[in-house]
C-alpha cells in the first residue's frame, strides 16, 4: 500500500473502532493461516533433506564404480598391448611354423539315432480347461469402488483425517517430558523432529509411555506423507491393546491404508471391518460414514 | 526449470509466483552451497548446537518466504545476505527467549522481518491457532493454504478438483468461516481480540 493510502487508512481506523476491530481480527486470522504455509514448507524441507541424504549415500558407490570401470579399462588396454607385443616378438624371432598337412578325416561310427521313448499308459494330466472346471473359483474380491466415477481415495482420507483425533484432550498434562516435547513438535508441524528422535519400538510388551510416543511417530509419518510407515506403526499400536491408543490406531490404520489405495485394497477391508464389527468403538460412526462413502457392504 | 539462471530476481519472482515456481525457488535457496554452513558457523560461534543451527536455518527460510510474499524484502542486499541476516536475528531472539542474554539485540540486524507485536502474537498464540487448524479438516487446510498463497480461485479449483472457480470460492468461504468460528469460540482468542479495543 502506498504511504499516503496507508496513512489515510490508519486515520480511518482510528476514527472507526468497529472497522479497526474487523481489521485486527482479519490480521489475526492471517497470522493463523500462515502456519499452514509454514507447516507445508517444513514438510518440503524434510523431503529435500531426505533427497540430499539419498544422493550423498549413492555418490560414494558411484565413485567406486567409476574407479573400477577405469581400472578395468586400463587393464584391458594393458592386456591388448602385452598380447600384441608378445605376438610381434614371437613372429620376428621364431622358426617358421610347420606346414599343415591335410589328411582325410576318419569316418567315425554313426551315433545311435535318438529315439523318442515309448509312451506308457500313464494317466494324462488334466487339461487346463478341466482344471478350471473342477477348481473352486477364487473368492471374489469385494469391489469397493462403486459404479460410476472413480473415487479419489486420498481426498476421502483427507476429509476424514483430524490430527486432533490423535492428540490428548486440552488441559491433559500427562506424559513424559519426551512425549510433551514430541507433542509440541507435532503441533508446530516439525515432523522431522519426531521421526528423527522417536524410533519404531516394536516391543511385545510396551508400556503406555512407549505407545504414546509411537502414536506421535505414526501421526508424524502420516503428516509427512509416509503412509507405509504410518501404517506399520498404527498397526503395531493397535495390537498392543493399550487404550485409548489402540482404538485410535485402528482408525489411523484405516486412513493410512486409504491413502495407499488401490494398492492396499485387500488390507483396507479387514481394517475397516475391525471397527465396524464393534458399535462401541469410538470411531464406529466415522467408520460407518467412510464405508458408506466407499459403498462397502 | 533446470535451465533457469537462479539470480536473486529469479528466486524472488519464483517465490512470489507461487505453485511449483515457488517450490523450486525455495528449494534452490535451501540447497544453496555455503548458505547452511554460514548459518551453522554463526550459531555454533554464538552458543548454539548443531541442532539449534539446523532449526534456525529452517526457520530463516520460513521467515524469508513470508517476507518476500508480503513485500518486506526490498532487494537492498543480496538475497543470501538477507537470509543470513534473518537467521542471525532469529538466533538472537531465540537466545533471549531462552534467557541467554546477549549484548546484541535483534535491531542489530537490518533484516526487516516483521513487527515485534506480530512476532509475539505468532509465538504466544501458536498453540491456539494450531488447535483451530487441526479441527477444520485436511481438505480445508489445503484449500486455505493455497488461498493464503494468493492462488486464484481458478487455480484452486484445478488443484483441488472442484467443478468451477465458484465452487472453490464457496468452499474457501466456508473453510474461512469455520476457522474464524473456531477461533472466536476460544476464550483465549476472544480475550486477544478484546485487548485490542
Amino acid at each position: 500500500m502506498p504511504v499516503e493510502e496507508r496513512r489515510a487508512f490508519e486515520a480511518e481506523l482510528a476514527r472507526d473502532p468497529e472497522l479497526e476491530a474487523l481489521v485486527h481480527q482479519h490480521r489475526l486470522e492471517h497470522i493463523g493461516l500462515e502456519l499452514l504455509v509454514e507447516r507445508d514448507l517444513r514438510a518440503k524441507m524434510e523431503l529435500w533433506d531426505r533427497e540430499t541424504d539419498l544422493l550423498q549415500q549413492l555418490r560414494p558407490k558411484r565413485a567406486k564404480t567409476y574407479r573400477l570401470i577405469w581400472i578395468a579399462r586400463a587393464a584391458a588396454v594393458a592386456l591388448v598391448l602385452a598380447a600384441g607385443y608378445w605376438f610381434i616378438i614371437r613372429k620376428s624371432g621364431e622358426a617358421p611354423a610347420p606346414q599343415v598337412v591335410q589328411t582325410r578325416p576318419e569316418r567315425k561310427g554313426q551315433p545311435p539315432a535318438w529315439r523318442k521313448p515309448q509312451r506308457r499308459n500313464e494317466p494324462t494330466s488334466p487339461s487346463s480347461a478341466e482344471v478350471a472346471q473342477n477348481e473352486l473359483p477364487p473368492a471374489p474380491i469385494e469391489e469397493m469402488q462403486p459404479e460410476g466415477p472413480a473415487i479419489d481415495y486420498a481426498a476421502v482420507a483427507d476429509d476424514f483425517f483430524r490430527e486432533q483425533d490423535f492428540l490428548p484432550p486440552r488441559g491433559v498434562k500427562g506424559g513424559s517430558a519426551a512425549y510433551l516435547q514430541g507433542l509440541r513438535s507435532l503441533q508446530d508441524g516439525r515432523y522431522q523432529d519426531i521421526t528423527q528422535t522417536i524410533k519404531p519400538d516394536l516391543l511385545s510388551s510396551p508400556t503406555t509411555e512407549v505407545v504414546q510416543q509411537q502414536e506421535l511417530l505414526a501421526v508424524a509419518h502420516y503428516q509427512s506423507r509416509q503412509y507405509a510407515d504410518a501404517e506399520t506403526t498404527f498397526r503395531y499400536i493397535a495390537t498392543t491393546g493399550i487404550q485409548p491408543y489402540a482404538q485410535r490406531a485402528e482408525w489411523g490404520l484405516v486412513l493410512s491404508l486409504l491413502k495407499q489405495m488401490p494398492q492396499r485394497r485387500s488390507a483396507l477391508q479387514p481394517a475397516l471391518e475391525a471397527i465396524l464389527s464393534r458399535p462401541e468403538h469410538p470411531f464406529y460412526a466415522k467408520a460407518q460414514q467412510l464405508a458408506k462413502h466407499l459403498k462397502v457392504e | 526449470m533446470a535451465n533457469i539462471d537462479w539470480s536473486d530476481e529469479a528466486l524472488v519472482s519464483g517465490i512470489r509466483a507461487g505453485g511449483s515456481a515457488r517450490d523450486e525457488a525455495l528449494k534452490r535457496l535451501y540447497l544453496m552451497p555455503g548458505l547452511r554452513e554460514t548459518v551453522i558457523r554463526h550459531v555454533l560461534a554464538n552458543g548454539g548446537s548443531r541442532q539449534d543451527a539446523q532449526d534456525i536455518f529452517q526457520e530463516a527460510l520460513v521467515i524469508l518466504d513470508r517476507n518476500v510474499r508480503e513485500g518486506r524484502y526490498e532487494a537492498r542486499s543480496a538475497l543470501s545476505t538477507y537470509f543470513v541476516a534473518i537467521a542471525k536475528w532469529r538466533w538472537v531472539t531465540v537466545r533471549r527467549q531462552m534467557g541467554r542474554y546477549t549484548d546484541l539485540s535483534p535491531t542489530h540486524y537490518d533484516a526487516e522481518v516483521e513487527s515485534p507485536e506480530t512476532a509475539a502474537i505468532r509465538e504466544e498464540y501458536r498453540e491456539l491457532f494450531q488447535e483451530a487448524l487441526s479441527q477444520i479438516g485436511e481438505r480445508c487446510r489445503e484449500l486455505l493454504r493455497l488461498y493464503q498463497l494468493d492462488h486464484s480461485m481458478e487455480e484452486i479449483a484445478q488443484i483441488m478438483h472442484y467443478n468451477s472457480a465458484d465452487v472453490a470460492k464457496k468452499e474457501a468461504y466456508r473453510c474461512r468461516m469455520r476457522f474464524r468460528e473456531l477461533l472466536q469460540n476460544n476464550p483465549t482468542f476472544a480475550a486477544l481480540l478484546e485487548n485490542r479495543r
